[in-house]
């Protein structure tokens, strides 16, 4: 779809999973063997034609920074369009500590001389924090046809439990927004994937700015609606959203794309719409004697000796003879021992973890070992 | 006057790709050899590709003459080996027309004397050439160091190969400074084991006065080993032999394309593809999914890569990207290639199964109990029926 340029959040839910961002953004945590989140709204962006794309980053952006690169593996390198990262928007309008962390708004207002000059009509707002691979052509298309000033994405999604709920009206325009105490299940979540057209994001951000307003949904779009007559649009997405919201959350969607096989193969394998991410150019794998393998995701570059099962195993692991990985996450460049045994744990990058130690959590407690830990 | 940019370089590299290898039968009927598939992810140019970037050397003609689409398709701009550049960069030279006529490349002297504007237009002080059949990680920069303090005309690495196979290749003899003092072209009767590997730094200057003159003799078959290099010698050029420690692989056979693939198997393989103390091998591979493996399945002393699904049984072999091996298949001392398909319940030992091939439910591939040990080729895009047999074809496959 030409005429639509993307904006991708990468860090404005960092505090939920505080455990896998203190050195990262959450567009930069690992995910499913080989990719980032960001490599999701990313990747839906450029398999619906967005070329045009912006990335918001806040703080703790040397890896995205790293793993977007020039763009090229998402063929993101041009001259007209393509991807580009902008610079963070740490302090203009930090008052004090507490408030260093700022919202979607205030990252917006950061950036709004870069939205000014983008040529699209149309744009795209994205989040990191879940997994979807999905068409964003038709949400473009239901905004053009509804007549919406704003139109925003809602469906179901596996974290519902922690987010808003948008409630609408007979047409599909919002009439509030509301916190989700209690109903875990709801399919009108608020998948904070938004649609505008280049004037009127600006002149909503420019208003926000005049009147003060700090908060994207809550002010800005509610206080639109009843003080300008803005239309809020709605649009349904059919797929599941895996929300990421809790180091919970994140190993049991690991734990989800590992079981469920639909599920993996609606996300990684539908044809034409690959989820890309950076090339890393590892060796293959290589599995010895004694190795064996059972139900698991494994990355290249590894090498593999014990028992694998229920685990997704990132490039570049060494998992050592007569050791045993279980319902685990292992990120890249982790070894591991001989007779270790690892049960319900996440590594995180270059972990070193030596002969005979056990570390068993349990599915609904995974142990969290952090990067560069050795053991 | 036209002005014609013209960008110093200190070294460029020609890399004749325009190899049929014909012996290879099935697996390059509809490729060149250098486009060959190997190590789960790589075809072989990747790895004299990666030797260039990886020396240092960013200035890459590419010369390819037979079955040139795949290989054009894949090298593309360069981009993976970072050889998209303003300044240098890979440009793959296929033969053209010209004022004089229209002519293939009719021999290796041939077709770098074809491209002697190529070579011009980075004005280089030295030109290595070099063969995108063969395998083996190298460090240029290393030889190149030496050809330039030795000063010589023409530098040619060469490995130690077993006295029984010395009559395969272009075999030198040297003495105790490493001057070349004899060269023979697959001599029956080898006096030395140093063969030469195909790799060659040349002072530009001689180098384009032998492969002009060369061109003028009409007796002449325009090949590097067969003429350019006895001619230099008998001149008394200064010529060094570069002995080269390692791993090096010339695959003419589908036997010796499927050895060289097992070699990477073991705990210490004799290929060491594996080895995080090296430069990668750079290939252009699209970000695949990570490998799925099944509930059920087994794997035992087997390289694999991303984009594979293995639900069933694999041991001893090379599995590439985005084979699939279903349940209960079994797969043995085999070479599955690019996207090959292997069904429910099938059996490969001993085979090659080539890219995009489907092998159909319980057909049987390869050796069985009791026949000889001879290896079976399935080619590219073949289909073989549910409960088919096939068995021992032998280099020329099906």
């Amino acid at each position: 779809m030409t005429g639509v340029s993307g904006i991708i959040f990468s860090n404005l839910h960092d505090r939920n999973i505080h455990e896998l961002t203190k050195k990262r953004t959450t567009g930069a945590i690992p995910f499913g063997g080989r990719y980032r989140l960001i490599d999701f709204p990313l990747s839906s962006m450029v398999n619906s034609g967005i070329d045009d794309i912006y990335v918001i980053s806040h703080h703790n952006y040397n890896s995205l920074v790293e793993h977007i690169g020039s763009g090229k593996d998402w063929d993101l390198a041009r001259h007209n369009g393509g991807i580009k990262m902008l610079s963070p928007y740490i302090t203009a309008y930090a008052t004090s500590d507490s408030e260093q962390y700022v919202s979607r708004l205030e990252s917006l207002k950061s950036i709004s001389y870069s939205i000014s000059k983008i040529k699209n009509e149309y744009i795209v707002l994205c989040d990191c924090n879940r997994i979807f691979s999905t068409d964003l052509t038709d949400i473009v298309r239901s905004h053009i046809k509804s007549g919406a000033d704003i139109t925003l994405g809602i469906g179901r999604a596996t974290d519902s439990a922690d987010n808003s709920i948008v409630e609408t009206d007979e047409f599909g325009f919002i009439t509030g927004i509301a916190k989700n105490v209690g109903k875990t299940d709801s399919d009108s979540v608020n998948l904070n994937i938004y649609v505008a057209t280049r004037e009127h994001l600006i002149s909503m951000i420019n208003d926000a700015m005049m009147r003060g307003y700090s908060s994207f949904s809550h002010e800005m779009l509610l206080r639109g609606r009843t003080e300008h007559k803005d239309k809020i649009g709605t649009y349904r997405f059919a797929e599941t959203f895996i929300g990421v919201s809790s180091l919970i959350d994140y190993y049991n969607a690991g734990m989800a794309i590992v079981e469920d096989k639909d599920l993996y193969f609606s996300l990684f394998e539908r044809s034409n719409f690959s989820v890309m991410t950076k090339v890393t150019n590892s060796a293959p794998t290589r599995y010895t004697k004694t190795a064996s393998v059972h139900n698991s995701l494994i990355a290249d570059g590894c090498y593999i000796a014990g028992n694998v099962e229920n685990s997704i195993i990132f490039p570049g692991v060494h998992i050592a003879s007569g050791s045993s990985v279980k319902n685990s996450i292992i990120f890249s460049d982790t070894y591991i021992g001989c007779n270790t045994c690892l049960s319900s744990v996440i590594t995180d990058k270059n972990v070193m973890i030596g002969e005979n130690v056990s570390l068993l959590g349990i599915p609904t407690l995974p142990i969290m070992v952090e990067e560069g830990r050795k053991l | 006057m036209i002005h014609i940019k013209t960008f110093k370089k200190s070294i460029i590299a020609m890399l004749l790709a325009g190899g049929q290898g014909s012996r290879l039968g099935e697996l390059t009927q509809n490729t060149a050899k250098p486009a060959l598939p190997f190590g789960a992810k790589y075809r072989i140019i990747d790895f004299t590709l990666s030797n260039c970037v990886n020396s240092g050397i960013d200035t890459v003609g590419v010369l390819t003459q037979y079955q040139p689409l795949e290989l054009n398709e894949y090298i593309g701009n360069g981009q993976p080996w970072d050889l998209d550049r303003y300044r240098g960069g890979v440009t793959i030279l296929p033969p053209y027309q010209s004022g004089k006529g229209i002519e293939w490349y009719t021999g290796t002297a041939n077709a770098i004397y074809k491209n002697i504007n190529f070579i011009n237009r980075y004005s280089p002080d030295n030109v290595m050439i070099l063969s995108g059949d063969h395998i083996y990680r190298m460090d240029y920069s290393e030889m190149i160091t030496r050809h330039k303090e030795q000063n010589a005309d023409c530098t040619i690495a060469v490995i130690d190969v077993p006295l029984s196979e010395a009559s395969r290749f272009g075999i030198m003899s040297v003495n105790e400074s490493d001057e070349i003092t004899e060269f023979a072209e697959k001599p029956k009767e080898p006096k030395s084991t140093l063969a030469s590997m195909g790799v060659y730094v040349f002072r530009t200057e001689a180098l384009l006065r032998y492969i002009v003159s060369d061109e003028n003799d009409p007796e002449s078959s325009k090949d590097f080993g067969k003429n350019i290099i006895p001619k230099m010698l008998s001149d008394g050029c200064k010529m060094i032999a570069y002995k080269f420690e390692g791993y090096w692989k010339d695959v003419g056979t589908p036997e010796s394309f499927w050895s060289a693939n097992m070699e990477l198997l073991g705990e210490d393989p004799d290929f060491d593809l594996f080895s995080l103390d090296m430069p990668k091998i750079l290939s252009r591979n699209e970000a695949l999914p990570p490998q799925v493996i099944g509930k059920d399945s087994s794997i035992r002393n087997s390289v694999i890569t991303e984009g594979c699904h293995i639900y069933g049984q694999v041991e001893n072999s090379v599995i590439f990207s985005g084979a699939t091996v279903s349940e209960n298949a079994c797969v043995r001392d085999s070479v599955i290639l690019f996207n090959a398909f292997i069904g429910d319940g099938a059996i490969v030992t001993n085979a090659i199964v080539g890219s995009d091939s489907v092998i159909g439910k319980k057909a049987q591939i390869g050796r069985q109990a009791g026949i000889a040990n001879e290896l079976t080729v399935i080619g590219d895009r073949k289909i073989i029926k549910d409960n088919f047999t096939v068995t021992g074809t032998g280099g020329n496959g099906i």
